[in-house]
């Protein structure tokens, strides 16, 4: 049997990617990468911390309160090239989205420079 | 160049010889601030639908499984108290238009073209939640459901035309407004706000649709910047992935108009409009 129990000590710690999913995607095992909260005419009728790992019974939870999205933090196994490409192909498409306009004004300038924050997440 | 010369009055009497505008979501609008009358249309409206009928008990019975054991809930007034009556009501008047755009709808038409609009009213509804504008979400998603219901009818008159116009509109970077005009002397915009007019849809939902690509012209109007951003992010974040997503401009008034300022605080409300997007459009496939 090969002893590996070195390489696993030194390999870094698994990356994340945070993104919003609708709660039909949500899956036990999932962590939420923000609170979860629900309020309904003004009262907090459920509170998931970040960091909770989703189990049977608060998906239930986010079902019975009828919560229509979460934040979570999806492992991120893709290798260093692969996010590279990945973050590559968004922007260029982005520029295709944004190719007629104005870069150099201010509003478009702002809009363009938060969804490529928010794509390259 | 389209052979008819495009009016109001045209606009109107062809669209009359098609289909009949939903009269639940006028009956909805009209009565929002009735609770009682709108839950009485509500119900009644959906009870005579059995798809709808089926969605809302389906995601009822999914909500109430855990507290209410093995007891399937078959009653619409039940399952609106269980999910909510705006869930309800949404989930309605999506479905509603939905049957209607389907019913008006050339052969031919994207599959994108209703996607399209389940984001733009997706996100319009997000705005009115993330924005301190005085505007009714029900209105927000109606207008957000409609606002390229004049594309449609220009595809019912001249399909060739509009494929033309929309590679034009790709390749010269011009907004479709511009081409449209150029190609049938108006744009689906003007021809929507006039279909809204038409159909007797409340003020604001008309100056939304009617200016969603310039809302310089009507920013009095809380709905209409609002509509208008609605769209420009349906298109920046590329939601349904359309080759025709497209910014060419962003109307600094109407950023100034809604207190928008573009920084990270504005990601959680992306990731909203992609999810809730995603999931409505699930949904109505």
């Amino acid at each position: 049997m090969i002893d590996d129990s070195n390489e696993m000590a030194d390999a870094p710690p698994m990356r994340t990617r945070p993104h919003y999913i609708p709660l039909s995607d949500a899956r036990e095992g999932m962590t939420l990468g923000a609170t979860a909260t629900v309020v309904k005419s003004g009262i907090l009728r459920l509170s998931l911390p970040a960091g909770h790992i989703l189990n049977e019974d608060s998906l239930h939870q986010l079902k019975a309160h009828q919560a229509e999205f979460i934040f979570i933090l999806e492992p991120d196994r893709r290798s260093d090239q692969q996010v590279a490409l990945d973050a590559s192909q968004a922007a260029g498409r982005l520029l295709q989205i944004f190719s007629g306009a104005d870069l150099t004004e201010p509003n478009i300038a702002g809009l363009f420079d938060q969804i490529l924050a928010y794509r390259s997440a | 160049m389209a052979a008819l010369t495009i009016t109001r009055e045209n606009a109107a009497e062809i669209s009359g010889k098609l289909a009949s505008f939903p009269h639940f979501v006028t009956e909805i609008l009209r009565t929002l601030d009735d609770p009682d009358a709108n839950l009485k249309i509500l119900v009644e409206h959906i009870q005579r639908d059995p798809v709808i009928s089926a969605r809302v008990l389906s995601r009822a019975n999914a909500a109430g499984s855990r507290t209410r054991g093995s007891a399937a809930i078959q009653n619409i007034y039940t399952a609106t108290s269980l999910i909510g009556m705006r869930n309800v009501r949404e989930m309605t008047v999506i479905s509603s238009l939905a049957s209607f755009v389907d019913s008006i709808a050339p052969p031919g038409l994207p599959v994108t073209f209703w996607q399209h609009n389940v984001a733009a009213g997706v996100c319009s509804v997000e705005m009115a939640l993330h924005m301190t504008a005085p505007v009714s979400i029900d209105a927000a998603l109606i207008a957000g459901l409609l606002h390229d219901i004049g594309q449609l009818w220009l595809y019912r008159m001249d399909p060739a035309g509009c494929h033309a116009a929309w590679a034009e509109a790709n390749t010269s970077n011009s907004g479709i407004d511009i081409v449209e005009r150029e190609h049938f002397g108006v744009d689906h915009a003007t021809i929507g706000g006039w279909l809204a007019e038409h159909w007797s849809l409340p003020a604001n939902i008309t100056a939304a649709i009617a200016h969603h690509h310039a809302p310089d012209e009507a920013l009095h109007e809380p709905l209409v910047p609002l509509v208008y951003i609605a769209e420009v992010l349906s298109n920046a974040l590329d939601l349904t992935g359309r080759d025709e997503n497209r910014v060419t401009t962003l109307s600094a008034p109407a950023c100034k108009a809604l207190g928008l300022v573009w920084n990270a605080e504005l990601r959680p409300l992306f990731g909203r409009m992609e999810a809730r997007s995603r999931h409505a459009n699930a949904m109505f496939q």
